[in-house]
Formats: C-alpha cells, sequence, structure tokens
C-alpha cells in the first residue's frame, strides 16, 4: 500500500515537472542567423525558367496544338485540291482525256 | 487586411518583412520546437529550417487559416519530423551494436540528450523520465499533450492547428494523460 502511495508520489512529481519548466529565451544570433540562410537561398534558388509560370506553360501547349491541328488541316484540304487537279493534268499529258461523247474512244 | 498586406509583403520576398517576421515570431516558434525537443541546439536548429520553410512555400499559403496557425503547423511538423529522423537513427545504430558493429549506442534511448535551459536541475531525472515516456506515446497524443501541456497552448489554438474537433483534443488530451500514468507507473513499478 505504501509502496503504490510513494509510486503515485513519484508520478505526480513526474508530471509537476511539466509545470515547473521555465521559458527559455531563444539564441541572440537566431535571427542574424535566420535571415542570413534566407539571404542565401534567395541567391541560390534563382531558377532560370522562372517566368514560365504553369499558366504559360499550358497557354504554350495551346498554341503549339492549335498551330498542328491547323497544319493537319491546311495540309489535308490542299491535298484533295491537287489530287484532282493532278487528275487533269496527268490525262491531258497522255492524252486519255477527249472532250467527245463517243462511246469508241 | 493588415495581415493580407503582411503576406503579400512576404510572398514578395521582402527582407524587412522577413525581419518583421522573425521579431514576432522567433521566440514562440523556438518555444514550441523545444517543447517537442527538449534539447537547446536541436531546437534552434529545428526552428531556424521553419523560417526557411515559411519563406520556401509563403507562395502556396492560401489565406485559409491565420498565418500564426500556419506557422505553427509548419513548426509541429518540422518537429515531429526531426523526431522521426532521430528515432530511425537510434534504431539503425541499435541493430549495428546488435550485429556486432562498434557504434556507441545511448543508453536513455531517447532520440536526444535532455539539455533544457529551463528545467531545474533537480527535476532533471524526472524530466528525462516524463519526455521519454511522452515521446512513446502515439503520434496525435504525443502532438497534443506536447502543445497543451508543454507549450501552453490553448484547446482552441490546438483545434486549429491541429484541424481536429475540440472534442477529438479532448479525448485525445484524456487517452495521452492516462497513457502517461500508465507508462510512468510501470516504469517506477520495475524500478522500486
Amino acid at each position: 500500500m505504501k509502496n503504490k502511495e510513494h509510486i503515485n508520489k513519484q508520478i505526480a512529481d513526474s508530471f509537476k515537472v511539466l509545470d515547473e519548466i521555465d521559458r527559455v529565451e531563444v539564441n541572440h544570433f537566431f535571427k542574424h542567423k535566420v535571415l542570413q540562410k534566407i539571404k542565401a537561398e534567395k541567391t541560390i534558388n534563382k531558377p532560370v525558367f522562372s517566368w514560365f509560370t504553369p499558366q504559360i506553360q499550358l497557354a504554350t501547349l495551346g498554341l503549339i496544338l492549335l498551330l498542328n491541328v491547323s497544319a493537319i488541316f491546311y495540309a489535308y484540304s490542299s491535298t484533295e485540291v491537287s489530287v484532282g487537279s493532278d487528275i487533269n493534268t496527268f490525262a491531258e499529258e497522255y492524252s486519255l482525256k477527249t472532250n467527245s461523247n463517243s462511246i469508241l474512244n | 487586411m493588415e495581415e493580407q498586406n503582411f503576406i503579400e509583403q512576404l510572398k514578395a520576398k521582402k527582407q524587412l518583412a522577413y525581419s518583421t517576421l522573425l521579431d514576432t515570431y522567433q521566440q514562440k516558434v523556438f518555444g514550441t520546437c523545444i517543447s517537442f525537443i527538449p534539447n537547446k541546439e536541436d531546437a534552434e536548429d529545428v526552428a531556424q529550417e521553419v523560417f526557411l520553410e515559411i519563406f520556401k512555400s509563403i507562395s502556396k499559403f492560401k489565406g485559409n487559416s491565420k498565418l500564426s496557425t500556419w506557422i505553427y503547423k509548419i513548426t509541429t511538423n518540422k518537429c515531429l519530423e526531426f523526431i522521426r529522423k532521430k528515432n530511425t537513427k537510434k534504431r539503425f545504430a541499435f541493430m549495428q551494436t546488435i550485429l556486432g558493429n562498434e557504434i556507441p549506442f545511448d543508453k536513455t534511448n531517447y532520440f536526444t540528450e535532455v539539455n533544457h535551459p529551463g528545467i531545474l536541475l533537480e527535476n532533471k531525472e524526472k524530466s528525462i523520465i516524463i519526455f521519454k515516456a511522452i515521446n512513446s506515446l502515439p503520434e496525435s497524443q504525443k502532438v497534443i499533450f506536447t502543445l497543451a501541456k508543454i507549450d501552453g497552448k490553448s484547446y482552441q489554438e490546438i483545434v486549429e492547428i491541429t484541424g481536429k474537433s475540440l472534442s477529438s483534443v479532448e479525448s485525445i488530451m484524456f487517452r495521452a494523460k492516462k497513457g502517461l500514468q500508465q507508462k510512468l507507473e510501470n516504469f517506477y513499478k520495475n524500478e522500486g
């Protein structure tokens, strides 16, 4: 019983230690040290492409895609025209083209 | 509005803003750090890391909480990160001793040497025991107990820092106290 009481007292004393902790002042040079580190960080971390923000990246990607799509459209539509004209030229070149409607020709 | 302006200055990486920030928060951040890490040198190193993290991450601060709450969140996370790293190192060192490699192993099995200038010399032994017991609590209990009992934060502040509800904080605090009581009882029983 006495032992139990002793243990309880020790536990209470241990908890009491936490209430008796005094405030510890921060080192006088702490601010100076941190400002120096921040300054160093500023000079180290100046990324070359910092201006290339995600918004600009997205806009650039959109522009590239637009250029590609328009190029494909342009190529496709001009091929159709040229195919038709190419056949006519080819027929003329090899005298395969006729103006008569005769079935014998 | 004034805080918003101050945050903008911090985001613009203005030296004067950081000087003001340090004047306002250096003691508070250090106070929290030394509550988690009872070693002046280690606590100061972590406090420095906190301010560097603020400098690096301020652009991500959306203003959903108060600046002070955000700073205390970073402080708590940095302290836990430090403790986790040190505990891992201790475990590794222990494994090395088992495997026969000659790496000195600190028998206190605590992540750092208790060197807290605010603890009275006659309380040193007891403080080591209770800090060891706190360190062995589950992380959420350790955080809430440390913030409340050692750092002296109010429950409302803890609610804001941890993002838990008041009832949850109270319940975790109750479990932490009970857990500590049990751990200390076992310790003193085995010791006696």
